[in-house]
Order: C-alpha cells, then sequence, then structure tokens
C-alpha cells in the first residue's frame, strides 16, 4: 500500500498542529492577561485528571455527573421525539392542525428557559421539572421537521400508490412516513442541541448533581478551569452523541444519504 | 376558504383561553393564574414598580438594549469571520477539533465566563449574547460556504477570477439563505439565552422578572414575563421571516 502523505497531512498533521496553535495561544493568554480570566491549562489538566477520580463536588466524580446529565437527556429527548412525531402524524389532520397545532404554536413561542420557574412549582425540583424543559426545548425542531417531511413527499410516490390503488391510509402508512425519515433525523439532531441547552439551563437553576451543576458551581467559586473543564466535557459528550445519532442515520436511511 | 380557515384558528385559541381562565379559576392547575389575574398584572404593572423594583416598560427596555447591541454585533463578527475563514479552507482544516468541540457546548455555559469577565453588570450579558450570536451565526457561515457549486466557481475562475472576487460575486450570493439562516439562529439563541443570564444572574430585565414572581410568590407576574419574552421572541422572528422574504425573492431554496 502506497503512503497517501496528503491524506496523511490534512487528516493526521493539520488537526493536531490545530489543537497545539489552540493551547498555545490559550498559554499565552493566561500568561498575559492572567490566571484569573485565562486559567492555565495545567490548572484545567490537573482538574480533569483529579476530578476523574476524586469526588469532589457534591461528593460525584466526573463520571457520575456526566452519567447524570445523559439520563436526565435521555428522558427528556425521548419523550421528546416520541411525542413529536405522534403529534405530527397527528396534526397531519388539517382540522387538529387548525385547532390543537394552533394553540401548540401560540404556547411554542414562549422558549423553555422561560418555564423553568413555572415547571419547578408544577412538578417540583427532581427529575420530572428537568425532563419538561427538556422536553419543551427538544419537542418543537421534532415536530417541525417531522411534519415538513410529511408534507413534501415527492409527489411521484404517492401517485405511485394511488395507481396500485393503495387507500389513504396505506400511502400515508408505507410511502409518507417512511419518506419522511431524512427529516425526523434532522429533527432529532437539532433537538439534541437544544436539548443541552436546556439541561445546562435546568441544571443551573436547581440541582446538585451533573455537568450544569459544575457550570454553575464554578460561578460561585469564581473558578474558570471548572467552568472549561465541564464545558470541553459537554462538548465531547454531546459530539458523541451527534455522531451515535448520525450511525443510526446511516443505518436505517442510507438511501436518502446516497443522494 | 382561508377566511373559514382565519376563523378556525381565531375561535381555537379564545376556546384555548377560556379553558385556562375555567381551570385556573376551579384550581385544577397548581399555582397557575387566571388569564384575567394577568392581564390585570399587565395594566398594573405598566406604572407599578412593586414589588421588584422596575415597571413593565423598563424590563422591556433593559432586555431589548442588551440583546439588541449583543445580537448586532455578534452577527456581524461572525458573519464575516464566518464566511471568510468557510472561504479559506486551510484555516479550517487546521482547527477542525477545536471548532467541533466549541460548536457542542451549549450556550448556557458560556454565563460563568461572561461574570468573571466583566463582573454582574450589563456589560457581561452584552457579552454573553456577543458571544452566542457570533457563534452560532459564525457555524451557520461556515457551513454556508460549503455548498458554494463547484461549477459556478470554475466557470469564473475560467473568466480570470481571483479567490476574493469569487468569494464576494459567487460565494457570498449565492449561500444567501445561509445568511437569513445565520441571523435566524443568531436571534433565536441570543434571546434564550439572554432570558437564561436574567434568571441567573441580573437585577432588572424580563427573567429577572419572572424569577422575582417566584421569590414573590405571585404567579400572575411569572405568567405575565413569560408571555412578554414569547411575545417578544415571536416579534423578533416574524421580522426576519419578513426579511427572508425580501432577501430570497426570486430564489429557490
Amino acid at each position: 500500500m502506497r503512503l497517501d502523505f496528503r491524506k496523511i497531512i490534512s487528516l493526521l498533521v493539520l488537526p493536531v498542529t490545530g489543537i497545539g496553535v489552540t493551547l498555545g495561544v490559550w498559554h499565552l493568554l493566561s500568561i498575559s492577561v492572567g490566571p484569573q480570566r485565562f486559567p492555565p491549562l495545567r490548572q484545567i489538566y490537573d482538574k480533569l485528571i483529579f476530578f476523574a477520580a476524586m469526588k469532589q463536588y457534591a461528593q460525584k466524580n466526573i463520571l457520575e455527573h456526566i452519567g447524570f446529565s445523559l439520563l436526565r437527556i435521555s428522558l427528556g429527548l425521548s419523550i421528546a421525539i416520541s411525542g413529536g412525531i405522534i403529534f405530527s402524524i397527528v396534526t397531519y389532520v388539517r382540522e387538529v392542525d387548525l385547532t390543537i397545532g394552533t394553540i401548540y404554536k401560540v404556547l411554542r413561542c414562549i422558549p423553555p428557559i422561560a418555564w423553568i420557574p413555572l415547571s419547578i412549582l408544577w412538578f417540583g425540583l427532581g427529575e420530572m421539572s428537568k425532563a419538561f424543559i427538556i422536553f419543551w426545548g427538544a419537542f418543537a425542531p421534532v415536530y417541525i421537521n417531522t411534519s415538513i417531511g410529511l408534507t413534501t413527499t415527492p409527489h411521484d410516490l404517492v401517485d405511485l400508490g394511488k395507481l396500485f390503488s393503495l387507500k389513504d391510509w396505506q400511502i400515508f402508512m408505507y410511502i409518507r412516513l417512511p419518506a419522511a425519515l431524512p427529516y425526523i433525523f434532522t429533527g432529532i439532531k437539532i433537538s439534541l442541541g437544544a436539548a443541552w441547552m436546556c439541561l445546562v439551563a435546568a441544571e443551573m437553576v436547581a440541582a446538585l448533581e451533573g455537568l450544569g451543576y459544575l457550570v454553575v458551581a464554578s460561578m460561585q467559586t469564581l473558578d474558570l478551569s471548572l467552568c472549561i473543564t465541564a464545558m470541553i466535557l459537554m462538548g465531547i459528550v454531546s459530539l458523541m452523541l451527534i455522531s451515535i445519532v448520525e450511525l443510526i442515520e446511516r443505518r436505517i436511511c442510507h438511501w436518502a444519504l446516497l443522494k | 376558504m382561508a377566511k373559514r380557515e382565519n376563523l378556525i384558528k381565531i375561535l381555537a385559541i379564545s376556546a384555548f383561553f377560556f379553558l385556562w381562565e375555567l381551570v385556573a379559576y376551579y384550581g385544577y392547575i397548581k399555582y397557575l393564574p387566571r388569564l384575567s389575574e394577568v392581564g390585570l398584572k399587565l395594566y398594573i404593572k405598566m406604572y407599578d414598580k412593586r414589588p421588584e423594583g422596575a415597571t413593565l416598560p423598563e424590563h422591556i427596555i433593559a432586555s431589548c438594549q442588551i440583546f439588541g447591541v449583543g445580537t448586532f454585533m455578534g452577527f456581524i463578527v461572525g458573519f464575516f469571520l464566518g464566511s471568510i475563514i468557510g472561504w479559506t479552507k486551510p484555516v479550517l482544516y487546521l482547527f477542525r477539533i477545536p471548532f467541533e468541540v466549541i460548536r457542542n457546548i451549549s450556550p448556557i455555559a458560556y454565563i460563568p465566563i461572561a461574570i468573571v469577565w466583566f463582573g454582574i453588570g450589563t456589560s457581561a450579558r452584552t457579552f454573553l449574547i456577543f458571544i452566542i450570536t457570533f457563534i452560532m451565526s459564525f457555524y451557520t457561515m461556515m457551513d454556508g460556504m460549503k455548498i458554494v457549486p463547484r461549477p459556478l466557481v470554475d466557470v469564473a475562475k475560467v473568466f480570470g477570477a481571483g479567490h476574493w472576487k469569487v468569494f464576494r460575486y459567487i460565494a457570498l450570493p449565492v449561500s444567501r439563505p445561509y445568511i437569513i439562516a445565520a441571523l435566524r439562529q443568531a436571534i433565536v439563541s441570543g434571546w434564550q439565552t439572554l432570558v437564561a443570564a436574567e434568571l441567573l444572574a441580573a437585577q432588572i430585565g424580563l427573567g429577572n422578572m419572572i424569577i422575582m414572581g417566584r421569590y414573590f410568590v405571585d404567579f400572575s407576574l411569572m405568567v405575565l414575563g413569560m408571555i412578554i419574552i414569547g411575545a417578544i421572541g415571536y416579534g423578533i422572528n416574524y421580522i426576519t421571516v419578513v426579511m427572508e422574504k425580501r432577501l430570497l425573492r426570486g430564489m429557490k431554496v
């Protein structure tokens, strides 16, 4: 096998130098501006290593914090995804869309974060209120994308179904719904981002564990190295989640990606 | 036909409001204030500073000022940097991994950084909105530069256009839908983050009004704040829809 130097450079050398440059710039900033505003790399690294072993914040180590966040995300997101798909199927009926859909569109204007105080009153400080916030943030992308997918099915597919004298529900079930799959996955990917945002907000307001709690702990102690550690972990974990969704997408609707 | 549909929509919304009033009156849902109470609160808050120390117009102006300044600056900077970096490929390849990690960080996690750098005043929140709108528009513009059709670029190059001329006259106009998308992303997440920042650390603003409603056990104040936030968010979004129609006229999206 011949070594392809251009490929090696673009895949290995450039990204590694990029990370090096980023870290170097950060180091220079921390030297020149001060460790209060730009915590030194050494401190962040120490925090990361120390944190993995020790149960420093709220008697939990890093994996437990990540686990709590993931649990909350999966609870809220699973309700949101299934609810969004079901709701978009229901509102495919014009009359339902005009009544219930309109009411939802009015309620949707209120961002999920504004619901936090009310949801704490309604559902208490436990997991339910966080699940509600995440649900509210993640529901809209799934719902909107699925309903776009259901209404923009290619005409030739629907016509083909009619040609084989399928009934309306059969066309919906076997043609429109599978054709909307790529849209559903797009919605899920967007709602994943929204779910992280809502999760951190909900954990910042009321929680004793999770990555959002680490962020708020860093705010209270003015310890930016902890905040940056939590942010990096957050970025990596959600990047992993998105790549898992993309993997499933490639498995289930590879036909849409081929285009 | 459209007239009848509008009638049904209006009927549905008024039925919802009626139901809300009824449910709250009989107390089926805990802590839900009646619609009439919220309406009365809206009237009272126009001039009354109690209980949290600012009238409703003051809250709205405080929020909108921060939002306007932060979003404007963030969008301009993010738009230029994002499109230029998206167009010059080597920089993109160089910083691919840091970019991917930063992209997935929840915007709300920047709140401690803003507080440590700028304190808890107005400038901290402005900086926060700036950084979030910057990130959103930056990444959207970077994606927009990826969809520039190869043939158009090749034709321009055949006619002797340089790298920057192609950027100015082909890449930017072609990525118009992404400019609008960047603006929308920036506005939506900027507004949400502003509410979050005001919930956590602020003395004035609509998010502060909600949390104060909770502390003073004044639920109608809380719901009023939520409604005002929703209404302003809807209004800003509507402006971008109008701009989208203007800017994308004659363009298939």
